[in-house]
C-alpha cells in the first residue's frame, strides 16, 4: 500500500507531524497489553509515551507504524485516523475485487452486506433475494467460522484456502472473508452423514457429536497440512438467506467466548459455551466479588494440579470413578485431594450446591486472572 | 533427515506477564528421539508448537537441518505432527486420511498407493483402509494419524502426548510401538508428555522442563542417577525421591548427616565433595529403593541404619511400599521386597544406601554432587 502518501495527507489535514517508522513486535505487544483493558480482536493504535502509534501491518522487521508525534491528537481525531485507515484497506482490497473470480465477488459481496448489517447494529437481518439467490443459500448449509491467528507472514489467499478446504471436503463449500484473518464457510448438510457405518455395538453418534468430529478433522488438517494457530467454531445447520447474520455472530460469539474462557482450547462449540456466555454478560466489579465470596480469598490454593483435578471433575459429571480413570490416579488419591479442597475452602465439590459454586468460581478464576 | 536447534528460544504472549518458555536452547541430533518432560503449563507443548510453526518465536532462531524456520511457513517446514486428539477426518477413509496430506502435495496416485499401503503395513491396519474413522476403536484410530505423518516421510516428527487419551493397557503397547518404529524409519523425533514413564522408556534423551526453563537435558539414566537439582530429581521416579532437612557435621574424622531421628554416616567420596557445607543445613534426597531391609544389608551398612514407624504398608505382590515416619520431616517412602511380610503400625530397622543418596544445597536446592 501507499503509505507515504497517505500520510503526507493526514499531516496536512490533522496538521500533525507523523511518521513512518518500524516498531520491534516484542514491545509491540507490550504497547498493545498497556492498551487492551479488555480482550479485542483488533487493535488498530496504541499509545507511547505521547506518541500514536498505528497498525499498517507486519514485516520482517517488526511492526510497520504510523507514528503520530506527540501529543497533538485528540480522542476523536485518533478515531478517525484509525477509520481511514480501515476504510483505506477495505478500498484497496475492493478494487482488487476487479480482477476477482466469480466466487470472490459473490463472497465479496456477502461479506460487504454482513459488515454493512453489523455497522448498522442489526443481528438478524435476513439476506435479501438477490444475494441469496445467486449463492444458492436457501437449502440449509452447515456452518464454521475460522479464525486464522498467524502472522501477515503467512497471509493466506481466498483461492488457495477455498481450493484447500474443497478437496478437504470433496464438494463445493462457500467461503466468505469477513474481517482480516476471518473467514466463514458454509458446507452441505450431508457432511454431517458423511462420517459412514455405525460404531460397532456403540450408540448412535449425536449431531453434536458428528459436528465436533468435523471441526476436529478440519482443525488437525489445517494445523498438519496448511499450519500456524488457528480458532474455529461450528455450529448446526441452518438456512443461511433466514439467519446468515445471526449465525456468523454466534459463531464469532464462541470464539471470543472460548479464547476467553478456555484458553488453550482451539475448537468452539456454542452448545458448550452457554454457562460462559451468561458469566460474560456479568460486570467485572461483580465476577471478583462472586469469587471473593465463594473462595474467601482462598484462590491461592488453585494451583495447576487442583484445577485440573476439578476441571475433569466437573467435566465428568462429578463421577468419582471416571475422574481417577481419566487422571491415570487412584480413586484414593482423586478423594483425598477433593478431601483436601473442602478442608482448605469449606467447599464439598460432591454435594450439588458446592459444585455449582465451585464450578462458576473456577470460570470466572480464568477471566478474572487473581493468580 | 535432520537435526533440530533451539537457538536461546523464548515465548511470551500478549498479555501475559511472564514467558512461557525462557531461554530455550537445545540441539537435537539427527535421528535422535528426545522427550521433553514437565508438569502441566512447563512450557513444553508451546515448545513443540513453535517447532511445528503452530506459535510464533518471539526470540531465538529455530534452525531444522541448516535452514532458519522462523519464518518460514509451517506447511514448508517438512515436519509431521501426531496430536494428543488425533483427531481424523471424519468423512474419510482410514486410506483417504492417510493419503490426504500427499494428494495436496501432487503425488502420483500410484506413489501414494505404495506409501499408504506400506505405512498401512508397518502400523497394521491394512484390514482397515476401508473403513471410516467412527468404526474404529481409539487405539486403531491413533494407529491411523500415526500413518498419516508416516507416509510424509518428514525431517521430523513432532507428537503432542500422542498417546494420553489411550487406556493404561493401550499406552503401554503403544509406547513399544512407537519407539520401535521411529528407530525403524530413522526419524527425528521430539515428543512431548507429562508421563515420566513414557519419557524415560522412550527417549534417548530427555529433557525435564519446569516453568519455562529447561531444568536438565540428558539421558534417562543420567536424568534418574544424577539430577542437577531437587525438582528433576522429584519429578523423575516413581514414588518420588524423599528429601530431608539436617545438618551436615564433622564427628570421629567422618562426616554425618544429622536430623529428626536420623545420624547417618557419609561416604568418604561424597564426604570431600560435601566439605564445604559441613556445619551447615542440606536437604538428603533419597529414592525409595534405595533404603533397605534386607538384614545382610543391615549388617553391611551399620553406621546408616535407621529406626522407623511403618504408618502404611502397600504390598504389590513383588514389592511392597512402607510409609515410614520418625525420621526427618513428615512421611517417607521405601520400597522393598514384597515378600519381607512388614506389617503397618511396628517399629523396624531399614538402612539408607549413602552412596546412592544425593545431596542439595537449601537454598538454592541444586545438586551439591552433581551440579
Amino acid at each position: 500500500m501507499d503509505w507515504e502518501r497517505w500520510k503526507e495527507r493526514l499531516e496536512a489535514v490533522l496538521n500533525a507531524p507523523m511518521q513512518l517508522t518500524l516498531v520491534p513486535e516484542a514491545e509491540w505487544v507490550r504497547l498493545v497489553d498497556e492498551e487492551q483493558g479488555e480482550q479485542q480482536l483488533v487493535i488498530r493504535s496504541v499509545k507511547r509515551g505521547d506518541d500514536v502509534l498505528f497498525f499498517l501491518g507486519r514485516e520482517s522487521g517488526g511492526i510497520r507504524v504510523l507514528q503520530a508525534v506527540g501529543d497533538k491528537l485528540t480522542a476523536s481525531e485518533r478515531q478517525l485516523v484509525e477509520l481511514t485507515l480501515e476504510s483505506k484497506q477495505t478500498q484497496e482490497w475492493k478494487l482488487a475485487g476487479a480482477y476477482l473470480t466469480e466466487d470472490e465477488r459473490r463472497a465479496s459481496q456477502l461479506r460487504s452486506w454482513l459488515l454493512d448489517q453489523m455497522e448498522r447494529g442489526q443481528t438478524h437481518a435476513e439476506l435479501p433475494d438477490a444475494l441469496a439467490a445467486q449463492s444458492s443459500l436457501y437449502a440449509a448449509k452447515l456452518p464454521l467460522l475460522l479464525y486464522g491467528d498467524y502472522s501477515q507472514n503467512h497471509k493466506v489467499s481466498y483461492v488457495e484456502l477455498k481450493k484447500l478446504l474443497e478437496t478437504f471436503f470433496d464438494e463445493d463449500i462457500l467461503l466468505i472473508p469477513l474481517l482480516d484473518k476471518e473467514w466463514l464457510i458454509l458446507g452441505s448438510e450431508n457432511l454431517l452423514t458423511s462420517g459412514g457405518e455405525e460404531r460397532d455395538g456403540d450408540e448412535e453418534e449425536s449431531v453434536e457429536e458428528a459436528l465436533e468430529a468435523i471441526g476436529a478433522g478440519l482443525y488437525e488438517m489445517l494445523a498438519n497440512e496448511w499450519g500456524g494457530e488457528y480458532h474455529l467454531a461450528i455450529d448446526y445447520p441452518f438456512k443461511p438467506a433466514k439467519s446468515l447474520l445471526a449465525t456468523m455472530l454466534q459463531l464469532r460469539e464462541s470464539i471470543m467466548l472460548g479464547r476467553t474462557f478456555h484458553v488453550g482450547t482451539y475448537i468452539h462449540l456454542p452448545w458448550e459455551l452457554r454457562l460462559e456466555k451468561l458469566l460474560h454478560l456479568v460486570q467485572d466489579k461483580e465476577k471478583t466479588k462472586f469469587m471473593d465470596q465463594v473462595l474467601r480469598g482462598t484462590d491461592h490454593l488453585l494451583d495447576a494440579e487442583t484445577l485440573m483435578t476439578l476441571e475433569h471433575f466437573f467435566s465428568l459429571d462429578c463421577n468419582v470413578s471416571e475422574t481417577a480413570k481419566k487422571l491415570y490416579i487412584h480413586r484414593n488419591t482423586l478423594l483425598y485431594r477433593l478431601d483436601k479442597f473442602k478442608q482448605d475452602t469449606g467447599l464439598d465439590v460432591r454435594t450439588f450446591n458446592h459444585a455449582v459454586l465451585v464450578r462458576l468460581a473456577l470460570l470466572l478464576y480464568k477471566v478474572t486472572k487473581r493468580k | 533427515m535432520a537435526g533440530v536447534r533451539l537457538n536461546h528460544i523464548v515465548k511470551k504472549y500478549a498479555g501475559a506477564e511472564e514467558s512461557t518458555v525462557k531461554d530455550f536452547h537445545l540441539e537435537v541430533k539427527d535421528k535422535e528421539f528426545v522427550v521433553l518432560v514437565g508438569a502441566s503449563g512447563c512450557g513444553k507443548s508451546t515448545t513443540l508448537r513453535m517447532i511445528a510453526g503452530l506459535e510464533e518465536i518471539t526470540e531465538g532462531e529455530l534452525y531444522i537441518g541448516d535452514r532458519l524456520v522462523n519464518d518460514v511457513a509451517p506447511k514448508d517446514r517438512d515436519i509431521a505432527m501426531v496430536f494428543q486428539s488425533y483427531a481424523l477426518y471424519p468423512h474419510m477413509t482410514v486410506y483417504q486420511n492417510m493419503a490426504f496430506g500427499l494428494k495436496l502435495r501432487k503425488f502420483k496416485k500410484a506413489d501414494i498407493d505404495t506409501r499408504v499401503r506400506e505405512a498401512a503395513k508397518i502400523l497394521d491396519i491394512e484390514h482397515l483402509l476401508d473403513r471410516k474413522p467412527k468404526a474404529l476403536s481409539g487405539g486403531q484410530r491413533q494407529r491411523v494419524a500415526l500413518g498419516r505423518a508416516i507416509v510424509r516421510e518428514p525431517q521430523v516428527f513432532l507428537m503432542d502426548e500422542p498417546l494420553s487419551n489411550l487406556d493404561a493397557k493401550l499406552r503401554v503397547q503403544m509406547r513399544a510401538e512407537i519407539t520401535k518404529l521411529t528407530k525403524r524409519l530413522g526419524v527425528t523425533t521430539i515428543y512431548v508428555t507429562h508421563d515420566q514413564t513414557e519419557a524415560m522408556t522412550m527417549g534417548d534423551r530427555i529433557v525435564v522442563m519446569d516453568k519455562g526453563i529447561i531444568q536438565q537435558a540428558a539421558t534417562p539414566e543420567e536424568i534418574y542417577n544424577f539430577p542437577v537439582n531437587m525438582f528433576v530429581a522429584g519429578f523423575i521416579g516413581s514414588p518420588s525421591m524423599n528429601f530431608m532437612t539436617g545438618n551436615l557435621v564433622q564427628e570421629g574424622g567422618a562426616v554425618h548427616f544429622k536430623t529428626n531421628g536420623i545420624n547417618v554416616e557419609v561416604p568418604a567420596g561424597k564426604a570431600q565433595a560435601l566439605k564445604n557445607y559441613i556445619g551447615q543445613e542440606v536437604i538428603l534426597g533419597v529414592r525409595p529403593e534405595d533404603i533397605h531391609e534386607e538384614p545382610v544389608f543391615l549388617e553391611a551398612s551399620p553406621n546408616s541404619i535407621v529406626n522407623v514407624h511403618i504408618e502404611l504398608a502397600e504390598n504389590l505382590g513383588h514389592e511392597m511400599y512402607l510409609y515410614i515416619n520418625g525420621i526427618g520431616q513428615g512421611t517417607l517412602i521405601a520400597r522393598v521386597d514384597g515378600r519381607a511380610g512388614f506389617k503397618e503400625g511396628t517399629n523396624v530397622k531399614l538402612a539408607l544406601d549413602m552412596n546412592k543418596v544425593h545431596f542439595f544445597d537449601k537454598k538454592e536446592q541444586k545438586s551439591i554432587l552433581n551440579g
